[in-house]
């Protein structure tokens, strides 16, 4: 992956996802560890990056928003252990974080949020200053605090992140000046380092209707003129999207092409690989989830469903539906499978001739839990780790496919998948196969 | 005890009355019933259990949509050697009208009136994995046996 201009990176959600990104190392060319999981598992992050992941990109999303949103999302409930009473609290991950980002956050941080009138000339100074920092040297001083890592060398991030906070369509211009200041204040910082600095765009989906005005922005954007951008479209769902809309993205993304600057989506599925062909170059998702975000609530929540990721329509199907549609396609032998739904080492490995009786035992193996009286069958912890190693392996082989193939090729392929899969996957509608399709 | 909170919210259902009646009809041929067991990915309404000849029917009751039945009763072929689908007679046209659906899969089609009727005989099963099987067996030990009937299962 690594000798391609494009980049695809993994964001980390959880560490527990630790052993899935281990196994998968060639499979991706770096990490996106959001701050707030940093803070919480700092000593056992730093390690598995610097170590387990020393060859690979790293790269911290500061989410300096969080601060800008109702406290409800960084606060939690806490045992006072003094009265033994319920007290609501910022989290202690936030709460590093806030002391870390300049006193402006740090006094503000579980009172109120950040508004329009926080970003004076002096506030933005400072807060781009503290967060490019954070992001420069956060590791460093994690390794310096702990000397088992063994690690001689300081790693710095790939790039920089400028602190960024959603574009709200009721201030839309106060917010891009705000976004605009706080790249244009840690361009200092980041020509210290050497390291390159991203501007961070956040925004609603609706901006896509606008096309128009979404270009104007692209160009406002622009005018900063620092070495890349990402851009995230708020709970944007690439599986449920118009042509309209396809085209409207397909233009903002060509927009930075022109300029000459790299731009990457932060939360993309197989939509962001495809947009390769008109200049994206990079895109971050996690391990089968986070191909779409709300900017809040700002954890994930409990760990996804185990699912399989089904190659032909890039989506992520239940393995009792794949289980019968193996049936439903008559596939009978192990190369059928692997013509025509997979060929990814773990598929290679766990599937047999014996097709539909080893998908099921395989990717989806369950155990009998019981809970407050009630039976369920849940994923066993193997049919888990397999799903997340094949969905790392088959995104792999996806971005190999889409910078090889024309784009003729790939229309095809997505409207052979449409017609050969849509009446046999019930619960899917697979109409934005054909929306992708509208701009190849 | 699950069982019987279990048995007083389907009663309360709409589907209720549906599944008493066919539940009491396998209990009187035989067969251990159970509600709410688990198989593969979904829990079934109702599960049957034979110990003499080691055979499960699974049955998904549905008072309209059996298109979703369908699918629902299709993840149990995984699991149980035998699947039904339980509907109100009045409604059993709709299925009828389709019932290549069922038949293409070897889904049986049970109608519930004021006697429950087979209506469509389930066929041989393909899709049956004997683990799972054994897994939806073990699943109903862990449960207390709701009831033991006497008489063995006929169409």
């Amino acid at each position: 992956m690594s000798t391609t201009a494009f980049k695809h990176f993994i964001r980390m959600g959880s560490y527990v996802e630790k052993n899935a990104i281990e196994q998968s190392k060639d499979c991706f060319d770096g990490i996106f560890i959001n701050a707030n999981l940093l803070e919480s598992t700092a000593s056992a992050t730093t390690s598995f990056i610097t170590t387990t992941l020393a060859d690979k990109d790293y790269v911290i999303d500061p989410i300096p928003f969080a601060f800008s949103l109702h406290q409800e999302h960084i606060c939690s409930e806490k045992i006072n252990r003094k009265t033994k009473k319920k007290e609501t609290g910022i989290k202690n991950s936030f709460k590093k974080l806030a002391k870390q980002y300049g006193s402006l956050v740090e006094t503000i941080a579980g009172k109120r949020r950040l508004a329009l009138e926080d970003f004076s000339k002096k506030n933005t100074n400072i807060l781009a200053k503290c967060v490019t920092e954070y992001q420069l040297n956060r590791l460093n001083e994690e390794i310096k605090d702990d000397s088992k890592y063994g690690v001689s060398t300081t790693k710095k991030p790939a790039f920089i992140l400028s602190p960024y906070f959603s574009i709200q369509s009721n201030n839309i211009k106060e917010w891009i000046k705000v976004n605009q200041s706080l790249i244009e204040e840690s361009k200092l910082a980041a020509k210290q380092s050497g390291i390159p600095l991203y501007g961070v765009i956040l925004l609603g989906p609706a901006f896509l209707d606008d096309e128009a005005q979404l270009l104007i922005l692209a160009r406002e954007f622009l005018q900063t003129d620092v070495d890349g951008y990402l851009y995230w479209f708020d709970d944007l769902d690439e599986q449920d999207i118009t042509a309209a809309r396809v085209g409207a993205l397909k233009k903002f993304v060509e927009e930075f092409k022109s300029g000459n600057k790299p731009i990457i989506n932060m939360y993309g599925g197989y939509l962001s690989a495809l947009l390769t062909k008109f200049g994206l170059s990079g895109v971050v998702h996690g391990i089968a989830y986070w191909e779409k975000k709300q900017s809040k609530p700002i954890s994930g929540g409990a760990a996804p469903p185990a699912k399989f990721y089904m190659n032909p329509i890039h989506e992520r199907v239940n393995p009792d539906e794949l289980a019968l549609l193996i049936d439903e396609c008559k596939f009978s032998s192990k190369k059928q499978f692997l013509d025509n739904i997979c060929n990814c080492d773990v598929c290679n490995k766990m599937i047999s001739d014996k097709v539909r009786e080893s998908f099921v035992l395989s990717y989806g193996e369950t155990e009998l839990k019981i809970k407050e009286g009630v039976l369920k069958r849940q994923p066993t912890e193997k049919s888990r780790l397999l799903c997340r190693s094949h969905y790392l392996r088959a995104k792999n082989q996806e971005i190999k496919y889409v910078l090889s193939a024309s784009q003729s090729d790939l229309k095809t392929q997505l409207t052979n998948a449409k017609s050969a899969f849509e009446d046999k996957l019930d619960s899917l509608n697979l109409d934005y196969l054909t929306a992708w399709a509208s701009i190849l | 005890m699950r069982s019987q909170q279990t048995m007083e919210r389907l009663y309360l259902s709409k589907e209720s009355g549906i599944v008493k009646k066919v539940a009491n009809y396998f209990c009187n041929r035989n067969f251990r019933v159970y509600f709410e067991i688990p198989i593969f990915s979904k829990i079934c309404d109702i599960l049957c259990f034979d110990p003499k000849t080691n055979s499960t029917i699974a049955i998904e009751v549905k008072i309209s949509k059996w298109r979703d039945a369908v699918r629902q009763a299709r993840i149990y072929q995984f699991g149980a050697d035998e699947v039904f689908i339980a509907m109100p007679e009045s409604f059993i046209h709709r299925i009828q009208n389709n019932q290549e659906i069922p038949a293409k899969y070897g889904i049986g089609i049970i109608s519930v009136n004021n006697t429950v009727k087979i209506k469509l005989k389930p066929s041989r099963n393909n899709l049956l994995i004997s683990r799972l099987k054994n897994e939806t067996i073990k699943s109903i030990s862990c449960l207390e046996q709701e009831k033991v009937g006497d008489v063995h299962y006929s169409v």
